[in-house]
């Protein structure tokens, strides 16, 4: 029951900073493909793609792709197709910043990158929960076209192992968009 | 086994009947000052709770520390407190960097206000008005009262352990419950008897319908619709029916009451801009813009708003003109020229419109005043691009 509870949390607000599923509006329709990592598992995919190996408590990789109209839950920011990636990353980092479960929020490194062929951002982050629960969240994100799409990972101070990293990097080199 | 299923049942079904009562169901009348219906175990455990969530707060970030600050919103609400007949602790304030309308206290006499709402006041009195609305729910202990229907529920049980169970379970439901406001009957309470606090500690008590109109005016045209201090529980209309009631049962004489202006500016104009800043992050330009043009109206050579203003105009987007930005951010750089944000937000509007040569001289300025900032990655490549496509 407990579990059940805080997985519902999870899901609905605290764990997935700043972030909501999209698609809720019928705008959406997934279009990119990702490779799952030997040992972990899918937990959902309807409005996201979540995927843990030891329980989402422990970590969890999150795949999203949200409309640039679609307003975020805490801020109501949208992106906009010209911006830069430094200021979409700004925009995300605003976002998970005014979420009021999110506490110690610290940015550790917010630097451009290429995710596959597109420009985009890397951000590292911690913070920590109400329970004080510890967790560091590595974010890729980029825009393309009408899309905004991020891949992240999300992992427990307790559960902060080499291994995580490297199946989140299987992850990364596998994601794709579907007619790209 | 079967037990504990009906246990979480119960628990659960009592969780949807607290929340109708915190968010607005009548209750029985008002009970007499220090009455209450919670047993002392249990209201052990709701201080016990306060005080592990005021730690949590204390390290979460959220806290605006300014001990200036502070000092003078404690002093405001020590005079207020010198009124009453209490005898309990004399409740403390803190600022939370926070741009929605709100302060609520908890069961320990911790009040927070959030630096949207006191961003948005005119004088002590309105901030007299709002920290004794928050002191009344203390020193009638109505967090007490709220929760005292958990004990009701749980006739029969052992229920000092389980409503710390409860608590736990539910996390930061005490700090929800004292943000989202009480029942519509405990809130006219502590809006008619803070009113009477405020009008006999010698402030005047009309600035209440000035705030609320204000506030009114805000909400509306902002479309707000997070929890408010004036507009949940009752709505904002019913609260200033009540301030008007008070006023028209209590008319003033010819000696109008403190309004201690000038020190109540003096001491929160930082909190103006700050609290611009919050807005302008949250997506709120109208009140971003509103708390920027206030700060203006006193600190005219103060770089950051001039930034600020830049920004709001970059991030509303619509058909601004790149030049009106610029020039905000250009009397930034006038006014203090090792302020790094605005070489920023110049370099990127010439890089958007790519103007290599202006981009390159911002970014390369903003490099010189700002080497390590944590975006000079981002920098880094946009000169490389200004090279590359200058040439």
């Amino acid at each position: 029951m407990k579990k059940c509870l805080w997985f519902l949390l999870l899901i609905t607000t605290a764990c997935t900073p700043g972030m909501q599923g999209s698609g809720s509006d019928g705008r959406q329709s997934v279009n990119y493909s990702i490779a799952l990592p030997d040992q972990w598992v899918e937990v959902t995919s309807s409005r996201h793609f979540l995927m843990t190996k030891d329980g989402v408590f422990s970590q969890y990789i999150l795949i999203q792709q949200r409309h640039v109209e679609e307003p975020f839950k805490h801020t109501k920011r949208t992106f906009n197709r010209q911006m830069l990636p430094q200021e979409a990353a700004q925009v995300v980092l605003d976002e998970i910043a005014s979420d009021r479960s999110v506490m110690n929020f610290k940015v550790i490194e917010n630097k451009p990158v290429q995710l596959n062929r597109y420009d985009g951002f890397r951000v590292v982050f911690t913070y920590k929960t109400s329970k004080g629960s510890e967790f560091k969240t590595t974010y890729y994100g980029f825009l393309k076209g009408d899309w905004f799409y991020s891949v992240r990972y999300n992992v427990s101070d307790r559960y902060d192992t080499r291994d995580g990293y490297e199946d989140f990097e299987v992850v990364l080199d596998s994601f794709r968009i579907k007619g790209a | 086994m079967g037990k504990r299923i009906i246990r979480r049942i119960k628990d659960i079904v009592f969780l949807i009947i607290l929340g109708f009562f915190i968010s607005g169901c009548a209750t029985s009348g008002l009970q007499p000052l220090h009455g209450d219906s919670v047993s002392k175990g249990n209201k052990l455990t709701l201080i016990e709770q306060a005080e592990n969530e005021e730690a949590i707060l204390e390290e979460s970030g959220f806290i605006y520390n300014n001990h200036e600050l502070e000092a003078y919103l404690n002093d405001v609400v020590k005079r207020l407190y010198a009124h009453t007949l209490q005898t309990q602790t004399i409740p403390r304030v803190k600022v939370i960097k926070d741009p929605h309308l709100n302060a609520f206290v908890f069961p320990n006499g911790m009040i927070y206000i959030h630096t949207g709402i006191l961003s948005r006041l005119d004088n002590e009195a309105q901030l007299a008005i709002i920290l004794a609305h928050e002191m009344i729910h203390y020193m009638h202990r109505h967090s007490f009262k709220a929760f005292g229907g958990y004990e009701r529920h749980q006739v029969g049980q052992k229920s000092q352990g389980r409503l710390k169970d409860l608590l736990n379970r539910l996390g930061a439901t005490l700090s929800m419950a004292a943000m989202a406001g009480y029942s519509q009957a405990l809130e006219t309470q502590a809006d008619v008897e803070g009113m009477a606090l405020v009008a006999t500690a010698g402030y005047d008590p009309r600035e209440a319908i000035r705030l609320f109109g204000h506030l009114k005016r805000e909400v509306k045209t902002e479309h707000f619709k997070e929890p408010l201090f004036f507009g949940i529980h009752p709505r904002i209309d019913k609260r200033i029916d009540n301030c008007e009631n008070f006023i028209l049962s209590h008319p003033v004489t010819d000696n109008k009451g403190l309004l201690n202006q000038d020190i109540f500016l003096e001491k929160t104009r930082e909190v103006i801009l700050v609290n611009a800043f919050l807005d302008l992050k949250a997506g709120r330009f109208q009140s971003a813009r509103r708390c920027a043009v206030k700060y203006l109206d006193f600190n005219k050579n103060d770089a950051r708003v001039y930034y600020l203003m830049g920004e709001i105009f970059k991030l509303k987007g619509g058909a601004v003109a790149n030049n009106k930005m610029i020039g905000f951010y250009e009397k930034a750089i006038a006014l203090d020229p090792i302020y790094p944000e605005p070489y920023r937000a110049i370099g990127l509007l010439h890089y958007k419109d790519e103007k290599w040569g202006l981009a390159k001289k911002a970014f390369e300025s903003y490099l010189a005043v700002s080497p390590h900032n944590q975006d000079r990655a981002y920098i880094l490549e946009y000169l490389e691009k200004c090279q590359t496509e200058g040439v």
